[in-house]
């Protein structure tokens, strides 16, 4: 029953609060020591492989996840191409490789989401160590289960180009892999938490720690009590979703050089991200009541209220300093993230509704996948890769001006590829209907050429995201062997030494536009001062 | 008038766009120009693919894909070369 498996998920949300707050009882140690063990010493000569230096877990993350983004965005791209030139990459039947349509899309979709997902985690790592105070617990496993979420993706890219009993092996292969990676990674998120020097556990580390955990109880609790398939697909998006949201409550914040703007929200954001359903993603499990659609329907709209409060609150944020965090490139990506995120989660919410229902719009599916996955989720993690990848390297990215190059490519491709792909979408689908309707139209006898140059401009219109992923990679290579190391720049502008002040009222901000800085000598200067002494 | 402004109406700024953006920008025209010139010389025909330019692919690369990938192949060789080069500098 639905509102019972519901239930169990807001008990699994309450497990997760009560265990990170209040540690296991009695077994608190035993419990820490062994996973300590576990992470480093029990993998053998493979933690010898890497040399665990502080922020390289986060940093390897994100060099593996941008390189899955550039081959999932190159495979997205193609298979965009083929949806009006079904043979366009026939030649390369000679060298064995003829994969179909839907082969494409699919390999490109998922190599896309996992490349996005690493980005988020990786900067997810960087975040929950400097909000707890200390290191990472365990920077050798992370580097290493790193390679092993690449080795999972991989295999996953060759059984989506594979048929029957291999590739079946293979996919399952793929999960396995994954969810143990997930599992090392929650650990070592617990542990850092487990040894943080700040007492307070802010929203971010919240939704990290839910993001990762909510899935894999979830997952125990559909093998022991078996759980609705409504929402277990609810629960797919949840370790993307609760990812972007955490890097965007810690990346505008701290680019913008301010507090997060309200307590409530951020807390909103956390409470109902986990205790709702998310729409996205949905494509409609088989026989669903109308009673459980309804309920169903309710918690999809629910969901909106995450994003909205943590849009509004980074929104309001970022607005209390316009000045530095316009002028940062990720404060930029995640702001315009999160306005596409919202768009795309309103367009969501009518689909998840509608594949429980009526089963009309499904065809802008694909649609809205590319503007929540490339619109949303890369641009929040574009700007955690350029906020976090930096400190974890301890060096600068090589470039600013293509940070914010690829800002514009990724956002700009991402919402002109949604809206063509929509409208050739809601055209296509309009001929069909049409052809239905009227049984003496011969569906093949009618002009799509419009639809054809819809999908021509679309596929243009993402091989700038596709091309912006490829400079990003390259900005991040460059930056990690050649960056400018941290803490040795140049100051921004030059301040002055000294500021004469006459007696009277003045703001900082006027200090500030004078050129004073932090070491500015302030001088008063009163001519009847000491007459009147 | 107290809000009246002490600049002139018009003032000129010492500041020039960086080459790189403008040869981007002109590239951008440039292509834009000699597309809407195919259409107008050769009304209804299709874009030539790569295939139809240079012989050498003349077999293979006969649709216009190929000339994104060609720039996507461009990328992860830079990808490579970029590592393989800062490695060894290093």
């Amino acid at each position: 029953m639905l509102l019972v498996d519901i239930l169990t998920l807001w008990v699994s949300f309450l497990l997760i609060w009560a265990l990170v707050n209040r540690g296991v009882p009695v077994f608190q140690e035993l419990v820490r020591d062994m996973t300590d063990f576990f992470m480093e010493k029990a993998l053998g000569p493979g933690a010898d492989l890497f040399e665990g230096r502080e922020g390289s877990g986060s940093a390897s993350w994100m060099m593996h996840g941008m390189l899955w983004t550039c081959i999932g965005g190159t495979f997205t791209f193609i298979g965009l191409w083929m949806a009006h030139e079904p043979d366009a990459i026939a030649s390369l039947s000679s060298i064995y490789y003829e994969p179909t349509t839907a082969t494409v899309q699919t390999a490109g979709l998922n190599a896309a989401t996992g490349g996005i997902l690493m980005l988020l985690i990786g900067a997810g790592l960087h975040i929950n160590a400097r909000l707890s105070g200390v290191a990472l617990a365990s920077d050798t496993n992370a580097v290493l289960v790193s390679y092993a979420f690449s080795m999972s993706l991989l295999l996953g890219f060759l059984s989506d180009h594979m048929s029957g009993t291999w590739g079946d092996y293979l996919c399952t292969a793929a999960a396995i892999i994954s969810v143990l990676v997930i599992v090392a990674i929650l650990a070592n998120h617990l542990l850092t938490l487990g040894r943080r020097s700040n007492h307070t556990i802010m929203p971010s580390q919240w939704l990290i720690v839910g993001g990762l955990g909510m899935p894999l109880i979830m997952c125990v609790a559909d093998f022991v009590l078996g759980v609705d398939d409504t929402l277990s697909e609810s629960l797919g998006v949840l370790p993307m979703l609760a990812g972007a949201l955490a890097v965007a409550l810690y990346v505008v914040p701290h680019e913008a050089g301010v507090p997060l703007w309200s307590r409530t929200m951020a807390g909103a954001t956390v409470l109902m991200t986990f205790m709702t359903l998310s729409p996205i993603g949905v494509e409609g499990a088989n026989g669903v009541s109308i009673n459980d659609a309804g309920l169903l329907t309710i918690f999809y709209a629910a969901s909106m209220i995450p994003i909205l409060a943590a849009a509004g609150n980074v929104f309001q944020t970022a607005r209390s300093n316009w000045g530095q965090s316009s002028s940062s490139a990720a404060s930029s990506a995640v702001l315009l993230g999160m306005f596409l995120l919202v768009g795309s989660a309103i367009g969501h919410l009518f689909l998840g509704a509608d594949a429980h229902s009526e089963d009309e719009i499904q065809h802008l599916a694909s649609s809205m996948e590319t503007l929540f996955l490339w619109g949303g989720m890369a641009m929040i993690a574009w700007g955690g890769v350029m906020s976090c990848f930096p400190q974890a390297t301890g060096r600068s990215l090589h470039s600013d001006e293509t940070n914010r190059m690829t800002t514009w490519f990724v956002a700009g491709g991402a919402t002109l590829t949604f809206l063509f792909s929509m409208g050739s979408s809601m055209v296509s689908s309009a001929y069909d209907a049409a052809a239905v309707a009227n049984a003496s139209i011969d569906a093949d006898l009618i002009d799509m050429s419009a639809t054809a140059n819809l999908d021509t401009l679309a596929s243009i219109a993402f091989y700038a995201a596709t091309m912006g992923a490829i400079l990003m990679m390259l900005n991040m290579i460059r930056g990690s062997f050649s960056g400018t190391p941290l803490g040795t720049d140049e100051p921004a502008s030059p301040s002055a030494n000294r500021i004469a002040l006459t007696p009277g009222s003045t703001t900082i901000r006027q200090l500030l536009a004078a050129g004073a800085g932090t070491d500015t000598e302030l001088d008063v200067i009163c001519d009847r001062c000491d007459e009147e002494e | 008038m107290t809000g009246a402004s002490n600049l002139p109406d018009i003032t000129l700024g010492d500041d020039e766009p960086p080459m790189a953006r403008v040869l981007l920008v002109i590239c951008i025209v440039g292509a834009m120009s000699l597309l809407i010139l195919h259409g107008v010389l050769f009304p209804g025909s299709e874009i030539p693919a790569l295939g139809d330019m240079i012989s050498l692919f003349g077999g293979l690369a006969n649709s216009g894909i190929w000339i994104f990938l060609i720039g996507i192949m461009i990328g992860f060789g830079m990808m490579v070369a970029t590592v393989m080069g800062e490695a060894l500098e290093d």
